[in-house]
Formats: C-alpha cells, sequence, structure tokens
C-alpha cells in the first residue's frame, strides 16, 4: 500500500484461460470511491472495460491471481459452477483526486 | 413463444428447447389486457414495503381475485404443466417491489441451493409483471443459460456484469417462468412509477419427464437449435461445451426417452 493511494480491484472473466482470450464477464471494487458511493453494481455495464487481461496490463493493471487450470476428477466430467477463468488485477490510484485515474464510464 | 392450440396449451418441443437451454421460457400473450390492469390496481391498493412473511406465504395471492384469476387461466396454466406436471404445489408467493427512484440493483443470486438431480429435479419460479416494464423501470435481470451451472444461493454476488445478461422487461402482461437455478436480480427503477412484480414458486408432485408435447423432440429443427445456440451464451466462453452436453442429456430424459 503507497501512502495516499487507495487500492482498485478488477475481477475479469475470460472466455479461455489464455490471457489474451475475450472478456465474458466483469466487477469493479473500487477503494477510491468514497464510503457509501455506489460500487458497480449488477447489470450497469453492457460492455466490458477491457477486451482482455492483456488489454488491462496495458493500462497498467496488475495481475493479482490466475485460475488453476482444471483437473476433471470422474464421473464430474461435464460438471459446471461458477465461471472459471477468473483473473483478479489491481491498480493503486490517489485518495485525494481519485477521479483523474477512473477510466470506467 | 406459442403453445399449440386453444385446447393443448402444452409447450411444443421446440419451446421446451428453449427452456432447458435459457432456463427459461417468457411470453407476452397469455394474459388478457383487463386482467392485467386489474392486478396492477390491487398492487397499487396493497400496502407497500410489508416484507415476506414467512408465516403468510400467500398474502397477494389472497388479497387479489384478479391475480388468482392469471393463474388459473388455460393457457398459464399449460404452460406450468408441461414443466411441473399436474397440480403442483404453491410453496409460496409474493407481490416483489422496486419502489420509485430505487438506486440500488439488487445483487445476483439463486433462489435455492443445489437440487440433489440438478438440473433435471426444479421448482419452477413465474415472474409475472401485469404493467409496462420498461427497463429503466427495474424489471429482473437474468443470465440466459446460468441455470445449468452447479452454484447456490449467493455464490454468484461478487459478480456484476455478463455478456449476455438480459432483462426481462416489455409490455404489461408479460409473464415468464424460470428455472429455480438461474441467476437474476432485481434492477434499479429510474422512473417515478412503482415497479412489481408477482412471483410464484411451484414445486413439482411428479417426475418431470414427458410432460411437455414431445411430437417432434428428435426432429432436425431441435438439433439444430442446440446446435446453434452457443451465440446466445457469450459468458460462457469455453464452458460452453459442457453446457451443451448437460442439455442433451437432460433433454433426453425430459423427453421420456433416457
Amino acid at each position: 500500500m503507497i501512502a495516499g493511494t487507495r487500492q482498485q480491484v478488477l475481477i475479469l472473466h475470460l472466455a479461455e484461460p489464455d490471457l489474451g482470450a475475450a472478456t465474458v464477464a466483469w466487477a469493479l471494487y473500487d477503494g477510491s470511491q468514497p464510503a457509501g458511493d455506489q460500487q458497480m453494481q449488477a447489470g450497469d455495464q453492457p460492455e466490458p472495460p477491457y477486451a482482455s487481461v492483456v488489454d488491462a496490463m496495458h493500462d497498467g493493471w496488475r495481475v493479482l491471481q490466475l485460475p488453476q487450470l482444471p483437473t476433471y476428477p470422474r464421473g464430474a466430467e461435464h460438471e459446471t459452477g461458477p465461471l472459471p477463468w477468473e483473473y483478479v488485477l489491481e491498480r493503486f490510484v490517489s485518495a485525494e483526486a481519485p477521479d483523474d485515474d477512473h477510466d470506467f464510464d | 413463444m406459442t403453445t399449440t392450440t386453444s385446447t393443448d396449451h402444452r409447450l411444443r418441443a421446440l419451446d421446451m428447447a428453449r427452456f432447458v437451454a435459457d432456463g427459461f421460457v417468457e411470453f407476452g400473450d397469455l394474459v388478457p389486457r383487463e386482467l392485467n390492469e386489474q392486478v396492477h390496481r390491487d398492487a397499487l391498493a396493497y400496502p407497500k414495503n410489508r416484507g415476506y412473511n414467512p408465516n403468510k406465504p400467500r398474502e397477494f395471492w389472497e388479497y387479489s381475485a384478479a391475480v388468482r384469476e392469471v393463474f388459473d387461466l388455460p393457457a398459464v396454466r399449460g404452460v406450468a404443466e408441461s414443466l411441473l406436471g399436474p397440480d403442483p404445489v404453491h410453496d409460496h408467493s409474493f407481490l416483489h417491489t422496486v419502489a420509485p427512484g430505487k438506486r440500488e440493483a439488487q445483487r445476483w443470486h439463486v433462489d435455492s441451493s443445489l437440487a440433489v438431480d440438478h438440473p433435471r429435479q426444479f421448482d419452477i419460479l413465474v415472474c409475472y409483471f401485469p404493467h409496462d416494464a420498461r427497463p429503466e423501470m427495474g424489471p429482473t435481470l437474468v443470465l440466459p443459460g446460468s441455470h445449468v451451472r452447479r452454484v447456490s444461493y449467493h455464490d454468484v454476488t461478487r459478480y456484476k456484469n455478463f455478456l449476455g445478461q438480459r432483462q426481462l422487461s416489455g409490455p404489461g402482461g408479460r409473464i415468464a417462468f424460470l428455472h429455480e437455478s438461474l441467476w437474476h436480480c432485481a434492477q434499479p427503477n429510474q422512473t417515478d412509477q412503482w415497479r412489481f412484480m408477482f412471483k410464484i414458486r411451484y414445486v413439482p408432485r411428479v417426475p418431470q419427464r414427458g410432460l411437455f408435447n414431445t411430437t417432434g423432440w428428435d426432429s432436425p429443427e431441435v438439433g439444430a437449435f442446440f446446435n446453434d445456440a452457443r451465440r446466445d451464451y457469450p459468458w460462457a466462453g469455453d464452458g460452453f461445451a459442457a453446457m451443451g452436453q448437460a442439455w442433451r442429456t437432460w433433454w433426453r430424459y425430459l423427453a421420456g426417452v433416457a
């Protein structure tokens, strides 16, 4: 944590595990927004902020988490659950002027 | 969506295939306009912000004769019985509201835990919007195809936006029949009018197979539908293949041939 900054966490779900694959779902949790302000909400953006994880990296986002590749226990080969290709990214923006570094609208 | 004839209101094979893939079927023409208007008047007159009382699981149902009439329409019963079989249990119902100007969206969620035989064993949530529900009024947002994923209740609240998410918006009288595992959430209401949605949870009394009009269940038309459905679920990415496998296995069970 850098003094005077706040963390933003961006979660991108990709179509495949390749970090350059297309974004199919996304969520932003923005620590620079004042407490009580509305964060990203379910259904409020029709298009993703970045086409891929690589695209977000080019804009300064750091990758925090890569999903594990799957194993397939016998008998459960066709089971599906939450979205598998989930990448968690972060960046830090100024706490004093958080809007300077926002580009989500 | 259309039903078969004036006397056979069961879902046809292609409509049932759409339910298997999307996790819901919706209709805009099952309920007469006058009846929609009466239910809307009842909703407006009904006390607001009551909250759900599990000890009174049918309050609006018992309050509104008009809403009972809606669910007794042969066309509505025909769809319900195609999915649930005869005389399904009315587990509970509730008049869901979104107040004028409400800014917060509900979080993505599922209305149930996993059935032992998911997705074959399922309750049905019937969502009925008696009035015009434009997108800005906050009609329910759903994620088509999500019902075959094995998740429970609030597992999906971290998600916010998906390619392929879709609102159940449309003219008054829209009625949608949802698989219990479909991901969904209410949306903000940017208007100065109340948004109402009456929802019943129905529980089947019989195994859910062979209940719809199975004529043509293995037709080229149905086969082509499943083959072409990938474009409708962009959020699934390469997980589409496993979803397709789930549909085909379930489809044969539903049709009563496996």
